[in-house]
Order: structure tokens, then sequence, then C-alpha cells
């Protein structure tokens, strides 16, 4: 076993409410399961064993839990889609593909408190009835999948997998399948085809949700690694009063990256809803670098739409007023900023300061996506190359006007028309970015600012691209 | 018909590295073939064709990439076709099939890491270990130096992004990465004169 490099140390902020984080970087805590046990750990799947499972998973319906994927769909919910009568075998996926630019929670539960994952799953798997489990890590975390190798052999030695586990006649197998870089494979139908062994290419969805035809084509639950966590403290704390804590409709706590032009970019795990953008940016990540406005934000992961600064919101008071906001008054909750046209989406927030060239960012986003096309539809296939050709040409002072007229035409013609959502992950980020930034854009177009953004000649042009230097 | 090759033909055809002398030349072992089936015998009965990846891997691992040779035996041991292995090589970025450097440099380029320095990061390791980034092809985007001990491949997101930019060497990330952090690294993999 090669040398682990995590280190704890980070002290979490005053205002954060550790629960899924409560053991990263403290010291002392290794990802053993003796440790785990010392502070608590397994005694949720005992109480949780003693209920039937179908009252797991109504109490998990009952606290509201939404999955912490990005998409935010109910997880109790998503539990009962499993038809009815079914004699085939179930199957629960754990989706450790995290690869969405800005999200960075997972790897932290995954590397310091795998046992904390183990126990959420085998809590999944009782509830639906499970006798098999897979635990897709992405290739990237190479580290990870050998602390969890370990982490998954302790617990069957201690008789929390395996056969007939806490004698209650349960048997259950979880076994670990690493991915191999495709980003496609977070989706989890792609996730599902790359377990099965073929090219991870989604499959159509409607009528046929995974929880009815999945992996082998039987049924299958995939649920994200934080949302499995989740489901350990809604039965340590009981549905009822999970869901009376945070947003009303997305209740318990969410971590939330920080990354880009912030004093202090990391981890954060807030109640849901219990603070706004702003006292997250300027109060707990310690504001915009010296002497530097923040610009632009992209509220969740790299394809939610990115939101202006200095936009100017419609939030609606309590008596059914209108009134101007920013978005630093709007709260970290999964729904307060989807009204606004964003998504809150895996929380990860990419923050960019006023130095930031915007069509360069977009630019760089439009690689990714173009590199991450899986090729399976033509609309994402043939389109995201070309969109990074257009971004690229504008970055370099190539591009005519029209061209950004192009960008946005091709975005809207890819969105909505795609087996997955990549379609719509790929576009957005484009769509918001031309419709919000037109200005950055025409200037570079435009015969006297036909620069590159930072090179020596463009300091004539560069007012087009900061507001100040 | 044409005398150009086909598609099969350009993914086999054998991409010569000078990283391959710091690692084995694949040969099939009763020791390989007891790990592979190892991993076979965790998937459900009769669906060996999910051990595709672990195998690969498993491959990958010991000889540093996945040569022709080993796509037959690869399928052989899941019960698939070697084309259909040729399939899931070429699919995944992950997976190699040119023999990468004895220490394998991944940098992030994507948004967050980009945004701290992660793209300069790439020209300056391309300089330090003597390579050129104007030679990076598509198909395989790795440069490896001449001596094969060092190799560089642009990848998108580490998923570390608070604290970029971040490089991978081989199994370890290192994040917060400077260029004087990279000279370090560097230094330190260098054989001693």
């Amino acid at each position: 076993m090669s040398e682990i490099t995590y280190k704890p140390g980070k002290e979490p902020h005053p205002r954060e409410t550790r629960r899924i984080f409560r053991n990263i970087d403290r010291k002392g805590y290794d990802p053993s399961i003796k440790c785990f046990i010392k502070d608590g750990g397994y005694e949720t799947l005992k109480k949780a064993m003693e209920m039937e499972p179908a009252a797991v998973t109504e109490e998990v319906k009952k606290s509201g839990l939404r999955g912490r994927g990005g998409a935010g769909f109910p997880t109790g919910v998503k539990w009962t889609f499993i038809p009815k009568g079914n004699t085939k075998p179930v199957y629960v996926v754990c989706n450790c593909d995290e690869s969405e630019p800005g999200t960075f929670k997972d790897r932290f539960v995954v590397h310091q408190d795998p046992h904390q994952l183990i126990e959420g799953m085998i809590i999944a798997c009782y509830a639906v009835q499970a006798h098999y489990g897979v635990i897709y890590m992405r290739e990237e975390f190479p580290e990870a999948a050998k602390i969890m190798q370990k982490a998954l052999k302790e617990a069957e030695e201690a008789g929390f997998l395996g056969e007939n586990i806490l004698g209650k006649g349960y048997d259950l197998k979880i076994i670990l399948h690493r991915g191999a870089g495709a980003y496609i494979c977070g989706e989890e139908t792609g996730l599902i085809n790359s377990i099965e062994g073929v090219r991870p290419y989604p499959r159509i969805k409607p009528p046929f949700f995974p929880a009815a035809i999945g992996l082998y084509g039987c049924p299958t639950i995939v649920n994200n690694v934080e949302s499995l966590c989740q489901v350990r403290q809604v039965l340590m704390r009981g549905g009822e009063a999970y869901a009376a804590e945070g947003a009303q409709r997305s209740p318990g706590t969410r971590i939330i990256g920080v990354s880009g032009d912030v004093k202090r970019p990391g981890y954060y795990e807030i109640i849901s809803g219990s603070m706004t953008f702003g006292e997250l940016l300027y109060d707990v990540c310690g504001g915009p670098k010296r002497g530097r406005k923040f610009k632009a934000i992209i509220p969740g992961g790299a394809s939610a739409k990115v939101m202006r600064c200095d936009e100017v919101l419609k939030g609606r008071n309590s008596d059914g007023s209108v009134r101007a906001m920013s978005i630093f008054d709007v709260p970290l909750d999964l729904d307060s900023i989807a009204q606004h046209g964003s998504m809150s989406g895996s929380g990860g927030i990419i923050v960019m300061d006023d130095s930031r060239s915007m069509p360069k960012m977009l630019n760089n986003l439009n690689r990714f996506y173009a590199w991450e096309s899986c090729g399976q539809c033509s609309p994402c296939r043939e389109g995201n190359p070309w969109m990074l050709k257009l971004s690229t040409r504008i970055c370099e002072g190539k591009g005519s006007p029209e061209d950004v007229d192009l960008l946005k035409s091709v975005a809207d013609n890819i969105c909505g028309r795609t087996v997955c959502a990549f379609g719509e992950a790929c576009s957005w980020p484009t769509q918001a970015f031309v419709t919000k930034f037109r200005e950055e854009f025409l200037a570079l177009t435009k015969p006297i600012n036909a620069l590159k953004p930072h090179s020596e000649e463009s300091k004539e042009a560069r007012k087009f691209l900061t507001r100040e230097d | 018909m044409s005398d150009t090759p086909n598609a099969i033909d350009a993914i086999t055809a054998a991409k010569p590295s000078p990283g391959e002398q710091h690692f084995p030349k694949f040969k099939v072992t009763p020791g390989l073939v007891k790990e592979a089936q190892a991993l076979v015998a965790q998937y459900p009965e009769g669906k060996e064709q999910s051990a595709v990846l672990p195998i690969i891997h498993l491959v990958q691992e010991k000889f540093g990439y996945i040569c022709a040779d080993a796509m037959p035996w690869i399928a052989e041991m899941c019960n698939s076709t070697p084309i259909h292995v040729a399939g899931i090589v070429t699919f995944y970025p992950g997976i190699h099939t040119m023999c990468p450097g004895k220490y394998h440099f991944r940098v992030c380029r994507t948004i967050a890491c980009s945004l701290s320095g992660g793209e300069e990061l790439i020209l300056y390791i391309c300089e330090k270990i003597g390579v050129n980034y104007a030679d990076m092809s598509d198909e395989e985007p790795m440069l490896v130096s001449a001596d094969g001990l060092f190799s560089v491949e642009p990848v998108e997101c580490l998923a570390n992004c608070g604290f970029g930019p971040n490089v991978m060497v081989n199994d370890v990330l290192y994040s917060q990465v400077t260029t004087k952090k990279i000279d370090e690294i560097i230094a330190k993999y260098q054989p001693k004169k």
C-alpha cells in the first residue's frame, strides 16, 4: 500500500454544522473500523435492521431527503420505484464517480471516513432488499480504492457484510468497481453500462428508469455518496426530526465546495438554507482576493448556468411584493437558486473575480465538454467540438460578431436533443455565458481588440475584458 | 479495397514509447491468471464481462499500458471478444494504449485548476522534462521524456477543485502545486548520479 497523503488539519468554520464531515480532518481519526465503532459507528445500522425494510424506506421518504448528486430527486421516492411484485434480484449502486468540475465533497468521505458510506449503503440495501451492492469509484481515486477495499474487508470480518448480517438472516455483498476516467460514467445509466462491461453510453430513460430496468436488466437503485451518508443521518435522527431542519423543501445539511477566486476556498458543511451566497462567500470564505471584486459565480458545478454578481434579481417578500436583490441574497438550498434560472446541482461553487476574461472561462468549459462527450448522440458529439472551435476563435480574436450568435445557436440546438442530461449540461454554460456576458464576447470580435486577452499588446483593449485593473 | 490500415489495425498498432524500458513486457503468468479469475469471481454468475475494466486496470498497473497482445487475453478472461475489449480500451481516457513514463504526471486543466494556474503548470512540466507541448496528439494525449522516466498528460477535473492546481503523480495527488513543488517532485524521482 502506497503512502496515504491525506492529512487532517483544517478546522471547521464556526458557522458550519459538520455531520457528514464530522470526522473529516478530525485529529486522531483514521479510516479504520475500530475508530469508527468507537465513535458510535454501525449503531444506526443495528437500529435500522430492527425495523421492517418498508419502514426504513418510509422513514427516508418522511425525511424529505433529496439526492445530492445534482438532480435533487427525493431519495426515498426513488427507492419505491422498484416494481411491486418484483422477483428479480435488486442492486444498489453507489455513485462515487465525482467528476463535475467544481465538486469535491465525496473525495473526503471515501478517503477519510469510508465506513460511514458503507453503513449508509448497507441501510439502503436493506431497505430495498438488495443482496448485491457496487461502489463505483472513479479511477482518479486510486488511494481511496485501496482504503475502501480495506474497509469493506474489515466490515465483512466484523459481521456487517456477508452472510446473516447481525443474525437477521440478511445477506449482502458489496464490491468496489473502478471506473477509468470518463465523466459520462457519472450519469446513472452510463454508470450501469460501465459496470456491465460495455461502453458507458447512457440509456434512453423514459419509460424505464434504472429502478425498473437497470444493472443486468434488474431493478437498480443508484445513489450518490453524500445521499447514502445522509440516509444514515436520517435513520440516526428519525425522519421527522431530519425534515424539520433546514430549508423546507431540501432539509438536512449540505456540503458546499467553493473554488476559484476567494480568499479561503474549500469545503463547508452547512444547514441547508441557513445562509446566503453572500454570507458564504464574504463571511465564511473571506471575500474576494485583495483588490478584486466578484464578477461571476457558477453556483452548482460547471454545468449550472453562470450568475453575474451585478445582476438584479427579483425576490418575493413574504407578503407577495417584489423586491430587487442580487445573487448574494439568495439562500443556499436546492430550490432558491433555481428560481433565478440556475441550479444548485452538486453544491460546487466556482467563483470568478474581475480579473477573469469570461470568453476564456467558457472556452475552458467547452474544452471539457468536447473532451468528455461520449459520442453516442450526434448533436452533442458534433456540437461540442464546434462550440469549442467557435469559442477558441473568439478568444484568439479571429471571430466575427456573428460567431457569438452562432455559438449560442449551436448550444440551443444541443439542449434537449440528446439521450442523457449531458446535452443540457454542456449547452447551459454556453447559453448563460453568451447571454450574460455578451459585451465581452463582442468586444473580442472588434478589430481593435482582435488580440489575445492577456498579451502585452492588448493593454489598450483590456478595459473591454475587465472592469478595473 | 485500399491498402490503408483499418481502424482495428490503427488501435492495435504499437506506439513506441521510451517508457517501456521501465515496465516489464506483457506476459501471461499463472499468478496473473489467478488474479484475473479472482476479479471475475466478484461479479454475479454469467456476468464475466463486468470484469473487463478491473482486468484492464490489473494489466495497466503491472505493465504500464494495454498492448495489442493483452487484448485477446483480457477478452478470454472475461468471456468477451478482443474487439469488445479494444472498444473499452479506446473509450476511457484513463486507459493507455501507449506506455507512460515511470512517473506519470496527470495535470488538471479544468476551470477551477485553470483559475489557479493549471495550464501554465502543464507547460512548465513539459519544459522541465524536455518535451514539446505542441507534439501532443489528440489520440493519445501524453508526452514521454526521452529517458522514459517522466510523462505528462493533461486531464479533466481531478475533483479537488478547492485546492488547485492539482497534479497526480502515479497514485499520489499533490494539491496547490507551484513550480517549486514540481521541481521538488522531479528532483525526488530523478535517479542520483
